[in-house]
């Protein structure tokens, strides 16, 4: 009989571990976990460009470098431009000069481009901070950033580095520039 | 003596002792699993037409099997108690010694799983908790059985009559409510036809008896879409709301009651289980493969609430959530009436969960001694040791890249071919992105003149010579004449000739298209997949268009117009910004006919033309941008439509354009250098979310096609060895054994650098697992010969490594040999255990197929051959002991992972029961010989035979088209199969037939 009693204390002993391998190992109640965070916020250094303004005035990114840019790409035929385009208008002037706007239009026609910023910005008023730029050729928007469609916006952070790209409107009435001044 | 006799009969046992002793004999436990295997093969044939459920009803829970409807015959549970008894009674009766002890550790095994089966059959709870997002349940649904429940709307509370009772006509009463219920007719499954409205309708119908007349459908095959369904008549205390009902499952307006002052809901429901506790649903999440609409994963979080006390968790697939003896599973999931995500929880309480998880243990660790014990004369321990080492050995490689790229004459398509591109969920070299879709085109993976990759460069950068080029296979006939081709040899049209066509087809085409598949013809359907194929074809072909230089100017006062030199090509980008310019010439135009206005409105035509290959999305070439993490890699239009654009994809695009100007001048250095600042460019965009190596590995891999040189050397060892005549010669035994084993090391390499690419085990697919197991019967064979050394497992090697990579290349050439895995397959874990264990076992069913075969042929043709005879059936027992092994800790690891998944061991589905085919094929066999039930030659013929018992288990069941391993299924190699099944069962029946008359023959001589 000896054999069986050995046997059944074996197969007694592999049941135990089972269910105890089971009981130490159950999938019980484990906490959610929030999603992961974004990959690093550090984005490639922006190259050197120069801008010339409506006016003729020549800006470069490397003479901005410690304000956070805003390269924002529109054009006067693109209605939703237009209708953000006062929201973000007074999100740059709130930040009394730490933010620039560069507002490049993409427009085929200068013209057009210009009597859509005289009706944004009266003659009487001023956009503070702001540097209208006429994309002639489209140098800057397709061959610089594939930029094909408008509103888009690229930021640049204070450090000169490209932080982040906004595809289509941005929020600009709660956007907190404090995070990209650095 | 007789008087003694009658004073002292012989002490007969008693009646137990004896029952036992009948039960305990092999022949009984030998003609059980022989009616076994029977009803497992007759079960799972009849899913195919009964479905799952109502199969397993039938064949395998069932006491008593009724075949034709009229005779009686024991079914699947009676014949498993037989078994379960029987081997107890051998437990108990049998002497144990040393000898026996791997078998009796086995049959121990065994009779825990029946009996964990047993509690399981009996004790256990099933059944889905639906929940939306937001909501909560406490409860959870059977499958099949139905209730009637009548709810008291202001308290909840509730009584419930189940399924049996309400298909008898017996009034259903209780004090809980006060109309008594009583059932007229009750339907499994309930086909609702709308009444007509000017159709008078009888005064004592009520409800949706009003709205609809109720009548049997047809049973589903899958149980769970049967909609059951109730007529019933009310006789409560309100005069106004008696009469007849009907109410079915899942109705839209719930039936309500009103008696006494208070209002009931009557329902007709799958059968509720309470549950102590609660589950509210805070979000359910499905991830999809990037690109792809294929899952990878599903996933609920949920929040389990009970006596106020509320903890968050988290279910998803292969990992469920078990509490207070439930377990919840991430099953599937729907889509609710308002497009909120439902997610459907699989839930079991079992007590027999454990018994499966001990029971392998005690099988694998009892198989394992009692080989140890047989091995040694047979094939010897350090094989057992090698086979068991086998899926622990995944290398890893490391290669070193070299280039030389001045002085060349020719294009060179070595950086082309690398640059990463994210295709069906995976990132792949452009090469083999590119032979997918050649092989889909023109049924190779590289044309007559040209490789895939350079096919892919034409079509990308040249499309006026990629249009002419001949590469649909079109080998129908009648597809050619359907659309007015002219017939060409060899089959290959080009996409120019096809999309003509075509397109004045387009309203048979359409016609097709809006017919529903199965109603349509081979060649009906052929051609809808041609169309498609032309559209993916064009689609692709315009994938770069926006930075091809094909915009060109030839009259100078335009080119001046339009500030560019006369003669200049400039691409669609460049003419964007003269569209403005373009458009006012448009207007000022002339009607055409002189060639300065042609030339405006060839430009402005082409634009438009251009703007259409914005959706084009297949050629995903341009890596996540902007820090923005994710894998959803896009195509360059895609870039630009979605904002996704950067400075370095505007770089990376005019360095295409570059190329496409190197490729189209023929200058193959600036091509060469510009394709490599690409694939650069490409690789520093992707950053981290890409291994280069792997990319290097798998363009590699392609270029040297390592199966198709495996093949050539099994069959160069088989050539060898049928020249030298086997075992005659030891030069060519010699010769043949090294073109194996070189055929072995390029199959393992191969196979390594697809675990490494795919980072997975490779046996996730059936093209897969047909490479696995050649490798392994190669290495099995191997071992046969090391010990035999006289040429026999040379050629059983080479017999089924040929055989299978042959096979191989036909599913190859199918395309996409590295898909991506479904969500529930995408677990290394149990792919690395369950199904390399499997796998080999079927290695080693063939090994032991092959070798019966050479016995069989042996026995025929050299019987004098005694002793070569003799060491062959003992090969043959060994190798049916070793491939028992493996397919029995397989096929349960098989159920384990089931469990963990869906949370049932065993669900009868036609690829287990394929598995259990083979274990109880080969239980039957080997129990067979042992009882001396089965003499050598049947055994033999038996083991023969267990090549067609794999290759239906294998392939055979994915034809049945049930199921859940739908991973599995394919089509087209019925045919095959059956052949295959066929002249096997000619062979050994031919065998069998000859040996038996020489049998006879001599007993007659002798006589």
């Amino acid at each position: 009989m000896r054999p069986k009693i050995i046997a059944f204390a074996v197969l007694l002993l592999l049941a135990g571990a089972a269910a105890s391998y089971d009981w130490w190992h159950r999938p019980a109640l484990t906490a959610i976990q929030a999603p992961a965070q974004m990959v690093s916020k550090e984005g490639p250094l922006a190259a050197d460009r120069v801008f010339t303004d409506t006016k003729g005035t020549v800006v470069s990114l490397k003479d901005l470098r410690g304000r956070v840019v805003l390269l924002h790409f529109w054009a006067s035929w693109c209605a939703t431009c237009l209708a953000e385009f006062p929201d973000l208008l007074r999100a740059v002037a709130a930040q009394g000069g730490d933010v620039v706007l560069l507002a490049v239009s993409i427009d085929d026609d200068p013209s057009a481009m210009n009597r859509a910023i005289d009706r944004l910005v009266p003659p009487e008023s001023e956009a503070p901070h702001t540097v209208w730029i006429w994309d002639e050729g489209k140098d800057i928007s397709l061959r610089g950033f594939n930029v094909l469609r408008t509103p888009e916006t690229v930021v640049i952070d204070g450090a000169g580095r490209l932080r982040d790209k906004i595809a289509g409107p941005g929020d600009w009435a709660t956007m907190d520039f404090t995070a990209l001044s650095g | 003596m007789t008087d003694i006799r009658k004073k002292h009969p012989p002490k007969r046992p008693p009646f137990t002792r004896s029952a036992l002793r009948f039960l305990a004999r092999t022949d009984v436990f030998f003609f059980a699993i022989l009616w076994l295997t029977v009803l497992l093969v007759a079960g799972t044939l009849a899913q195919k037409t009964m479905g799952l459920y109502r199969a397993q009803e039938t064949y395998f829970s069932s006491w008593i099997v009724w075949a034709g409807g009229i005779v009686p015959l024991p079914g699947a549970t009676p014949v498993m108690g037989l078994i379960f008894f029987g081997l107890l009674a051998k437990l108990f009766l049998q002497p144990w010694r040393r000898e026996r002890l791997g078998t009796i550790i086995v049959h121990g095994g065994a009779l825990f799983l029946l009996f964990g089966g047993f509690l399981t059959a009996q004790f256990s709870a099933e059944g889905a908790m639906v929940i939306p997002e937001g909501g909560s349940r406490n409860y959870i649904a059977a499958y099949h059985a139905r209730e009637l429940a009548v709810t008291d709307v202001e308290t909840g509370a509730e009584i419930v009559f189940s399924q049996r009772v309400l298909k008898d006509s017996a009034p259903l009463s209780d004090s809980f409510f006060p109309f008594p219920i009583k059932p007229i007719s009750y339907f499994s499954n309930v086909a609702l036809e709308r009444r007509e409205e000017s159709a008078a309708v009888p005064d004592d119908l009520h409800g949706m008896a009003r709205v609809f007349r109720m009548t049997d459908a047809p049973r589903e095959r899958e149980d769970e879409m049967n909609r059951a369904g109730l007529i019933f008549q009310l006789d409560g205390p309100e005069e106004s709301e008696n009469g007849r009902y009907a109410i079915f499952e899942s109705m839209p307006i719930d039936q309500t009651i009103t008696a006494n002052g208070r209002e009931y809901i009557i329902s007709l429901r799958k059968k509720r289980t309470y549950l102590p506790f609660s589950i509210r649903l805070l979000d359910f999440e499905k991830q999809v493969y990037p690109g792809t609409n294929t899952p990878r994963a599903y996933r609920s979080d949920v929040v389990l609430a009970e006596d106020g006390r509320e903890w968050p968790a988290r279910i998803q697939m292969n990992q469920p959530l078990r509490y207070k003896g439930y377990t919840f599973y991430q099953s599937s999931f729907l889509q609710g009436p308002a497009g909120e995500e439902v997610t459907v929880l699989a839930t079991v309480k079992n007590i027999g969960r454990l018994f499966p998880y001990i029971a392998s243990i005690i099988i694998c660790i009892g198989l394992l001694i009692h080989l140890v014990q047989r091995l040694p004369p047979l094939i010897g321990k350090a094989a057992l040791l090698f086979l068991l080492c086998l899926p622990l050995g995944v290398p890893g490689q490391a290669c070193a890249e070299t280039h030389d790229g001045e002085g060349m004459t020719v294009l060179s398509y070595d950086s082309f071919a690398r640059i990463p591109v994210l295709h069906e969920g995976r990132i792949k070299p452009l090469d083999t992105f590119a032979r997918d879709f050649l092989t889909t085109f023109s049924g190779r993976a590289s044309l007559p003149d040209m490789t895939a990759a350079a096919w892919m460069a034409e079509l990308l950068f040249d499309q006026k010579a990629a249009y002419r080029r001949p590469v649909f296979d079109i080998p129908n006939p009648d597809v050619v004449s359907a659309i007015g081709l002219a017939p060409r040899k060899g089959h290959h049209y080009s996409f120019l000739a096809l999309s003509q066509a075509l397109r004045k087809n387009m309203p048979m085409l359409r016609s097709f298209q809006e017919t529903p598949r199965e109603s349509l013809s081979a060649a009906q359907g052929q051609l809808l997949d041609l169309y498609a194929k032309t559209l993916s074809y064009f689609e692709i072909s315009r994938s770069l268009s926006l930075i091809l230089p094909d915009f060109v100017v030839g009259d100078p006062e335009l080119a001046k117009k339009l500030g560019m030199a006369p003669g200049q090509a400039l691409t669609y980008q460049d003419m964007i910004a003269k569209r403005a310019t373009l458009g006012g010439l448009i207007t000022d135009s002339n009607a055409p006919g002189t060639g300065k206005d042609d030339e405006v409105l060839r430009l402005g035509f082409m634009l438009q033309l251009f703007d259409k290959d914005r959706a084009s999305a297949i050629l995903r070439i341009v890596p996540p941008q902007w820090n923005r993490g994710g894998e959803e890699w896009l195509s360059p239009w895609q870039v630009l439509e979605s904002g996704a654009g950067s400075p370095e994809t505007a770089s990376f695009f005019e360095t295409l354009n570059r190329a496409a100007r190197a490729y189209r001048s023929g200058d193959a250095a600036a091509w060469h250098k510009e394709t490599q600042t690409a694939f650069a460019e490409s690789i520093a965009m992707a950053g981290q979310t890409l291994t280069p190596l792997r990319l290097f590995i798998e363009y590699h891999y392609n270029q040297l096609n390592p199966f198709h040189i495996s093949l050539s050397l099994y069959g160069a060892a088989f050539m060898t060895l049928l020249v030298g005549g086997i075992g005659l010669r030891r030069q060519s035994r010699f010769a043949a054994l090294v073109f194996l084993c070189l055929g072995a090391l390029v199959h393992f390499a191969g196979l390594a650098a697809r675990i490494y690419i795919m980072a997975r085990p490779p046996v996730a697919t059936l093209y897969e697992s047909v490479l696995f197991v050649g490798l392994i019967g190669v290495l099995f064979a191997l071992v046969i010969e090391w010990r035999g050394r006289n040429g026999l497992g040379v050629l059983i090697g080479a017999l089924i490594g040929a055989t299978l990579q042959f096979i191989g290349t036909r599913y190859a050439a199918e395309g996409d040999t590295m898909g991506m895995l479904v969500a529930v397959l995408n677990t290394n874990f149990w792919l690395a255990t369950h199904v390399v264990t499997i796998t080999i076992g079927y290695g080693c069913c063939l090994v032991a197929g092959v070798l019966a075969h050479l016995y069989l042929l042996m026995r025929l043709f050299a019987p004098e051959e005694t002793d070569r005879l003799g060491a062959l059936a003992g090969n043959i027992l060994a190798a049916g002991l070793v491939a028992l092994l493996f397919a029995t800790v397989g096929t349960i690891l098989g159920g384990i992972w089931a469990d963990q998944s869906w949370g049932r061991f065993w669900g009868w589905d036609p690829k287990e029961n394929g598995a259990m085919l083979i274990c109880l094929w080969l239980i039957f066999l080997l129990h067979g010989r042992i009882a001396g039930k089965l003499k050598p030659v049947p055994f033999a013929m038996g083991m023969a035979l267990t090549t067609v018992v794999v290759a239906l288990a294998w392939f055979g069941v994915n034809l049945l088209g049930v199921g859940l391993h739908s991973y599995g299924f394919t089509k087209g190699i019925a045919l095959n199969l059956a052949l295959f099944s066929g002249a096997e069962i000619l062979f050994v029946a031919g065998i069998g037939l000859a040996l038996w008359r020489r049998t006879a023959g001599a007993r007659e001589a002798g006589t």
